[in-house]
Parts: C-alpha cells; structure tokens; sequence
C-alpha cells in the first residue's frame, strides 16, 4: 500500500466570502507499514491534510490516490480515523461502538460483534465490552476509538491528535501501548500531534508543517526500530532530534509560519 | 468527615419510607375527613359526594354498557389525534430540523401559536367536522402538533456534529446517520414530544367533547352534571386520573429504560 499525496491544495470560502487556502501544494508519500506524524503550529492545515487523506474534505486542486486509486470519499477499510474527543456514541455500549464501522458496512450483528472483541482484547478493553462510554475513563475510551478503527482492518490509520485529551502520564502511558500494538498489526499511521516527544517517539518520519498557507517545510528520519521502548525517550538521538524540531518550531519562526 | 456512601445510604432510604408514609397518611386522612364532612352535612352530599358514593359509582360505570362506549369512543379518538398529530408534528419537525431555512421562517409562528389558548379555534373544528369523534379527533391533533414539533426540535438540537462526523467517517449511509446518530441523540426529546403529544390529544380531545359533542366521555360528564350526580362525575375524574397515572409511570420507566446510558441528566432536553 502506497499513499501519494501530489500538489495538494484546498482553499474553502470564509462565512465573509473571502477565499482562505488551508494547505498549498503538499506532496506526500506515505509507504506500507510506516508511521508518519505531522506537527507545526495551530493552523497550519494538519488536520486538514489528514481529512483530506481520509476522504473526508476534497482537495480543491490536486489528487491523492492509495496505488493508485484515488481518494473521492469516505472508505474506513481503506483509511479509518481516531478522533482527539473519541466521539463514542454514548447510547451504544462499548464492542458495539467498536463494531461502528462494520455495521454500517452490512456487516452481520454476530460476525461484526465478534470482530470487535477481538480487537478490544487487542487494546486490553475486553473486559468493559457490554458498558456504555461513560462509565470509562479518557484513555480507556480512546483504547476504544483505536480498536473501532482496527476492526475496519483499514490500509491506513489517520489519527487526529489521538491523545490531546488526556493527562500527561495516561498520554505517555496509552501512546506507547497503541504504538506497539499498530506496529504488531503492522498498520500504517499518520498521525497528527502538538506534542515533540509524541512525534519522534512514534514517527519513522517527522513532517514539519509551517503555515500561511499550510505546506510540509522540512521532514525528518527517526533512525530507530519500532516497537519501541519508552527509555528511547531518554536517548541522545531522541534528544537532538527533539532539539532541532524545537528549534524550528519555536526558534524559527519565519520558516515555519510565514509563506 | 464525609460518611461511606453505603452508609449514607440507610437514613436517605428512611427518609423516603418516612415521605411516603406521611404522603398517603395524609391523603387517607383527606378521603376520610371528606366522608365525614358529608355524612355530618357539612358540605351538601349533592354538590360534593362521599367518595365511599364515588368508588360505588365508579363500581357502576365500568359494568355500565353505555358508560363503556362513551369511553371506548374517547379512547379511540385520543388515540387517533395522537397518531395524527404526532405523526404530522415528527414530519413537520424533521424537515424543519434538516433546513434552517424552513426553520427560521416557521419555528417562530409554531413557537407563537404554541403559546397561545387553542381552544378559541375549537368552533372551527366543530364547523369543519360537526360534533362526531373525528372533530375532537382532529382538534386534538392540532393540540398536540404544536407540542410535539417544538419538543422533537429540542431533541435535535442535542445531536452533536462530532458523531455525525464519525458516522461519515466510518462510512454511514443516510439511513445509518438517522437510525445510529440523530434518534438516538435526539431520543430525549423525542419521548418528551410523544408525551406532550398524548397529553395534549388527550386534552385537546376532552375539551372538545365537553364543549359539543354526540358521544365520548364529554358528553356523559355533560349529562351527569346537569342531573346534580356528582358521584358519577367525580368517578369518570377519578378513572381518568388513575388511567394517567398509570400510563406516566409506564412512560416514566420505558423512558428511563432507552436512556439508561445516560449517566447523568445533563443533556435532557428542556420541555415545554
């Protein structure tokens, strides 16, 4: 599986009228099995390219294809999303959440129920499968959203700042589990964060998006094998790596922001 | 020191078999304050029967075959101005919901005509359909039309888009966004319009059998208050009561049942 993002732009109209380019010219390629990140400031347009990626927003200039087809809508088996506020369907208990995805694709009660508990035995959740969204924390709903997008078997995880709404220790603590459990499913994942130790630590690829429109400014390799362990943070690697993205995010701003 | 919840628990559960005692203490002591009044002749048993004479009368009313008509008649008009009007105010409500344009010009008179007495338009009714079941059935309907619209609007407004946008997401059809986002999410509101709707056919329906009418319970409370039998008409109030009383704490607990997600009542949706 092969995503190619080429010369992506998309602009939509403001409520005034006024025409506003969210993302200009974005080449991209994502390759089978990798996990890509993409950080820049507020506004840049990361959600927007992963939306786009997703089918969900239509590029008004552009194409992006997944080998070679292109991407006109909508097809969770290909790219499935994980929202930043879960959005959980409260009324629905948790394997049927879970299950979301292939009851809307005709999926029989039996056989979709069956696949949604085998992946929240995946993320650790079997034993909450009959309770309803509010009765688990945070994390655990977000374990949820994960295995929700796991039970597409989708080609390509699109994750939205997946973990923005946690604390800091269940962050750190859910990232590194979802991180080895997508790398034992041998998923490919984007995944859109504000957070610098979330983006190496996941990443094969650092994409760096600066804004005003949003485009990819620089992109950098995370030379180290994945699933990894949570000392990696403490490595000399980890830690120039984290100074040079600090240092263009918040010591250059003129790169990354202005056009 | 905050006590254990357990141990909270026991005088809260005291206090609640204390309220409902001294609740129906007082109203036994009612109901038997009120016979004695009557039997001493302190109120006039004519104007006000003793309710030993109402339950005996009730006794008669439900063997009575005319009594049983008259409230088979209302029933099935209720019944039908339920289904007329609440069907009527689900498609009205839905359209309005879906365009804000229909809303914004028709949300405002729906909102004016709801606060205001419907009974005035009762003679047109009456005019149009005459003085058969179908004229209470009808200006039942319009009675609760109103109610369930503004209700089931109400309903909607709790639909978050962040569902409706996993539910694209995930690749839901029109029929799914329907069936798994906007009833579900709008269910409070939805059971509160089919209450408001039952109660207002209810009403609707009553209101125009008391004013004309050839048949239904309106008719019969007509008859015995203008022949001073009390006891009948207090009978046909008390059944009426308890058939409400009854249908609420069904509704109460099938409405309790569907949302028993919902942890807490913070997203139940005001009611008009």
């Amino acid at each position: 599986m092969t995503m190619n993002i080429e010369s992506v732009t998309l602009t939509y109209e403001r409520a005034k009228g006024d025409p506003v380019t969210a993302i200009r010219d974005i080449d991209l390629e994502v390759r089978r099995g990798e996990f890509v990140s993409l950080i820049g400031p507020s506004g840049c347009g990361k959600s927007t390219l992963l939306h786009c990626m997703g089918g969900m927003l239509r590029p008004s200039s552009g194409r992006i294809t997944v080998d070679g087809e292109p991407i006109t809508g909508p097809k969770p088996s290909r790219a499935a999303f994980v929202f930043q506020d879960y959005s959980l369907f409260p009324w629905r208990s948790v394997v049927d959440n879970a299950a979301t995805g292939l009851r809307f694709a005709g999926v029989r009660k039996a056989e979709r129920r069956a696949v949604a508990m085998k992946q929240l035995e995946l993320v650790g959740l079997d034993h909450v499968a009959e309770s309803y969204p509010a009765e688990l924390s945070g994390g655990m709903q977000q374990r949820v959203a994960v295995a929700r997008a796991l039970a597409m078997d989708p080609q390509i995880m699109l994750m939205d700042e997946p973990f923005g709404a946690l604390d800091e220790q269940s962050r750190r603590r859910i990232g590194i589990e979802m991180s080895n459990v997508l790398t034992e499913a041998e998923k490919t994942v984007v995944m859109v964060t504000h957070s610098l130790d979330e983006a190496i630590f996941w990443a094969d690829r650092v994409l760096v998006m600066g804004k005003g429109p949003g485009r990819i400014v620089r992109e950098f390799v995370v030379d180290a094998p994945r699933p990894r362990r949570l000392d990696f943070m403490t490595t000399a690697s980890f830690d120039t790596l984290r100074a040079e993205l600090f240092g263009l995010l918040e010591g250059a701003p003129e790169e990354v922001v202005a056009p | 020191m905050r006590q254990p919840s357990a141990q909270r628990g026991a005088p809260r559960q005291r206090r609640a078999h204390s309220a409902s005692l001294l609740r129906s203490a007082i109203v036994i002591g009612v109901i038997l304050l009120w016979e004695i009044l009557v039997r001493i002749g302190v109120i006039d048993g004519d104007f006000l029967s003793a309710p030993t004479e109402v339950v005996r009368a009730m006794a008669d009313l439900l063997g009575d075959p005319d009594a049983q008509e008259a409230f088979r008649r209302t029933g099935s008009s209720i019944l039908l101005a339920f289904v007329m009007g609440t069907s009527a105010g689900l498609f009205v409500a839905l359209a309005l919901g879906a365009s804000r344009l229909l809303r914004e010009a028709f949300l405002g008179p729906i909102a004016f005509v709801l606060s205001t007495p419907k009974s005035i338009f009762l003679p047109i009714f009456t005019l149009i359909f005459g003085l058969g079941g179908m004229s209470a059935a009808a200006f039942g309907a319009f009675e609760s039309f109103f109610y369930v619209v503004v209700n089931v609007i109400g309903g909607l407004g709790l639909v978050e888009q962040r569902h409706l946008k996993v539910a694209d997401a995930f690749g839901a059809r029109t029929v799914h966004r329907y069936a798994d986002v906007i009833l579900p999410a709008a269910l409070p509101g939805i059971f509160a319009a089919f209450w408001y709707g039952i109660k207002h056919a209810f009403l609707g329906v009553m209101i125009a059998q008391l004013w004309a009418s050839d048949g239904g319970i309106g008719p019969l409370i007509r008859t015995y208050s203008a022949a001073l039998k009390t006891d009948y008409v207090l009978a046909i109030v008390l059944l009426i009561t308890i058939v409400a009383v009854v249908a609420g704490a069904l509704w109460t607990r099938a409405e309790t049942r569907m949302n028993r997600w919902r942890s807490t009542g913070a997203a139940t949706v005001a009611t008009i």
